[in-house]
């Protein structure tokens, strides 16, 4: 064995098991690939050399033929499938146990590799940490962002791209922690000081986990026996492998008195039960850490430290991976679609036919944690107009245009082209609609890109052949701009004949009825629009004489995109008294208005108001004489 | 060579023995977990977001 690529692989196996744990905060920039990935390749090829060298893979048949029977059974499954969703994976899984076994040469690798990796875990548990404050009094300097988040209970934690996979790295990191606390020959100032990265390692840990048991209702463990069975004995046989291989640590550590082989037995075994709880939560670093614990059944127990000059290289070279990931803390590439923080690369593979409120729910979740982000509210709206949800989608896109934005964010807010593709997908989506279906959601989405002269003609259409009428237009106008969103186009729209503003806002569904005998004919014409959105009940009231604008503050509103509200019709109370009630789509009273003297509104007293956000289109009366 | 061969031995029942008791640890996962639910969780029922 050549001592040059022995060092070199030793050197390649310390940085894997400084990087792993990083996770996120790992991928190479341009390539965007993770570092330990790269390196494993690396040691994948000069493991394969050596094997070549030696005309030995290295590892026992007991420990060989399990790994061969995984990949073969994975690679059956693939040919029958035609697909290779299972044996990408399953392969690259068993090329990294194997060069990582392979590659081990000594117990002091190994202890030095579990070393790293307990180092970078107590760096990520700092993280994540950190990432569990939330923004403080506009504070966003020291905020970390959450890799993997569940926006249900608020777990949070900062590296892995999911929860299941980020428990298990601090769990193992728990555990190879423990190691070093019960290993032999360890002064008494390194076991102190790995029982304090041991507590480190564990407060996020059970953070997550006493969060997480709110959740515990829908939680499920995955349904192994629902695969191909081709899969099936794949799954089997890899939890063959990690039992056997604990078998295998338990009786070399109980026949060599070897406390720290007893304790590795518990890394394979936390693995599979894991596995077993938990889908998708192995990643390659939790492979190559019970690779090298594997390894060191057959290896002799260690003698000595290193020479102390052979530990600066690793430990530079690890130093030299430090800005790589600090970098990646505080910065998200647009580009890089796998990091798991880029919410638009996520909002983009998610199934246009899958129920959309988990998605919305985890955007609505990173803008509660970072209220400048703007992209979130964009991608929000293309998810609810994906979903054919018209209000809503305008709704999102207006916060997408009007929130304060900051140099806080982690994606780059919607840019010109952006804006240009969310107004061509809404027009798609009202092309087939009729007037009345789309409301003035195409216009709308004008006025918010800027473009108002192009919503204010395409409005005039809708009203080429309208007659005229004998009222004043100052009216129409305040009622068609607050609809429009933008009450600065009121004075452009004064200028319209008030039968043409009539006409449009009677293309949208709007209510126009004459008022009953008696009504004050100086309130007349009288406009009332009523609505919900978000927490807030709003009303408006025109008139001649008057200008009523209220926000009522409810709790809540209904689930539902686009419900209607209308008008009842209105009573007389008393001699000068009108009254008139706002219904929502079920004819409940939401608001009673009273026209008399002055104008006065009151809620129904058993008023309750349940459900999620939704958006919901005004109810607007005309009142002609 | 005798040796090598009981130590394997004894690794392989120790092995069946694990395995035994990891089959029983994922049966009585699936006993006891409630499942997943269609129904939305109460926690987003409840949240909200203000109006623009």
């Amino acid at each position: 064995m050549s001592s040059g690529s022995s060092r070199l692989r030793d050197l390649c196996l310390g940085l894997v098991a400084f990087a792993w744990p990083w996770g996120a905060y790992e991928a190479l920039p341009v390539v965007f690939r993770p570092v330990s990935a790269l390196l494993l390749a690396i040691l994948t090829l000069l493991a394969a050399k050596e094997a070549f060298d030696r005309r030995s893979l290295t590892i026992p048949f007991e420990l060989a033929w399990p790994l061969a029977a995984v990949g073969a059974l994975t690679a059956i499954h693939a040919a029958f499938v035609g697909s290779l969703t299972y044996f990408g994976p399953v392969a690259a899984g068993v090329i990294v146990f194997w060069a990582a076994y392979a590659s081990a040469d000594t117990r002091e690798t190994v202890q030095r590799c579990f070393r790293f990796s307990v180092i970078s875990c107590v760096a990520v548990s700092a993280l994540s940490l950190l990432a569990q404050c939330r923004p403080f009094y506009g504070l966003h300097l020291y905020q970390v962002f959450p890799t993997a988040f569940d926006s249900r209970t608020g777990a949070v934690l900062a590296f892995p791209a999911s929860l299941s996979e980020g428990a298990l790295t601090l769990a193992l990191g728990a555990l190879l922690a423990v190691i070093d606390i019960g290993g032999p020959r360890r002064s008494w100032l390194r076991r102190v000081a790995a029982l304090a990265f041991l507590c480190l390692i564990i407060a996020p840990l059970f953070i997550v986990i006493s969060e997480q048991m709110r959740a515990l209702g829908s939680w499920s463990p995955p349904a192994y026996w629902q695969l191909h069975p081709l899969l099936i004995a794949g799954v089997l046989a890899t939890a063959w492998y990690a039992v056997r291989i604990s078998a295998k640590l338990l009786v070399a550590g109980y026949d060599g008195r070897d406390c720290e082989m007893l304790l590795f037995a518990g890394l394979p075994l936390l693995a599979v039960l894991f596995a077993a709880a938990f889908p998708a939560a192995l990643h390659c670093g939790h492979i190559a850490t019970i690779a090298l614990a594997a390894r060191s059944a057959l290896l002799p127990a260690a003698q000595s430290d290193a020479a102390p000059l052979r530990r600066w290289p690793r430990a530079l070279a690890c130093v030299a991976l430090l800005p790589l990931f600090v970098w990646n803390i505080f910065h998200v590439d647009s580009h890089n679609t796998r990091d798991p923080r880029n919410y638009e690369a996520i909002a983009r593979r998610y199934p246009v036919e899958a129920h959309p409120w988990p998605l919305f729910r985890a955007l609505y979740f990173i803008n509660e944690r970072v209220p400048s982000e703007r992209r979130t509210w964009f991608w929000s709206a293309r998810t609810a107009l994906r979903n054919g949800r018209l209000e809503e989608a305008l709704r999102d896109f207006r916060r997408a245009l009007e929130a304060p934005g900051g140099p806080a964010s982690i994606l780059p807010p919607p840019s010109a082209s952006d804006i240009e593709k969310f107004l061509e997908e809404v027009r798609d989506l009202c092309a087939p609609l009729s007037f009345s279906e789309r409301g003035l959601a195409y216009e709308r989405a004008l006025v918010l890109a800027g473009q108002p002269e192009n919503a204010l003609s395409l409005l005039r259409l809708r009203a080429e052949h309208a007659e005229n009428l004998p009222f004043a237009s100052n009216l129409f106008a305040s009622a068609l701009a607050e609809l429009l969103w933008d009450n600065r186009l009121a004075p452009e729209l004064r200028l319209w004949p008030s039968g043409e503003l009539l006409a449009v806002l009677e293309s949208i569904g709007v209510q126009v009825m004459h008022a009953p005998v008696g009504f004050p004919a100086g309130r007349l014409p009288a406009i009332l629009m009523g609505y919900r959105a978000g927490k807030s009940l709003l009303l408006r009231v025109w008139t001649p004489r008057e200008n009523v604008g209220v926000d009522w503050r409810a709790y809540a509103s209904l689930q539902s995109d686009g419900i209607s509200h209308h008008w009842s019709d209105i009573e007389r109370a008393a001699d000068a008294e009108w009254v008139i009630s706002l219904l929502d789509d079920k004819d409940v009273p939401l608001l009673r208005l009273k026209l008399g003297e002055v104008i006065e509104w009151s809620l129904p007293e058993d008023l309750v108001l349940e459900g999620c956000p939704g958006a919901f289109r005004p109810a607007l009366l005309v009142l002609l004489p | 060579m005798r040796d090598i061969l009981d130590q394997l031995r004894i690794e392989r029942r120790i092995a069946l023995v694990l395995m035994a008791l990891l089959l029983a640890f994922f049966a009585l996962l699936h006993a006891v977990a409630p499942g997943a639910s269609d129904e939305m969780p109460r926690a987003c029922v409840q949240q909200d977001i203000a109006a623009p």
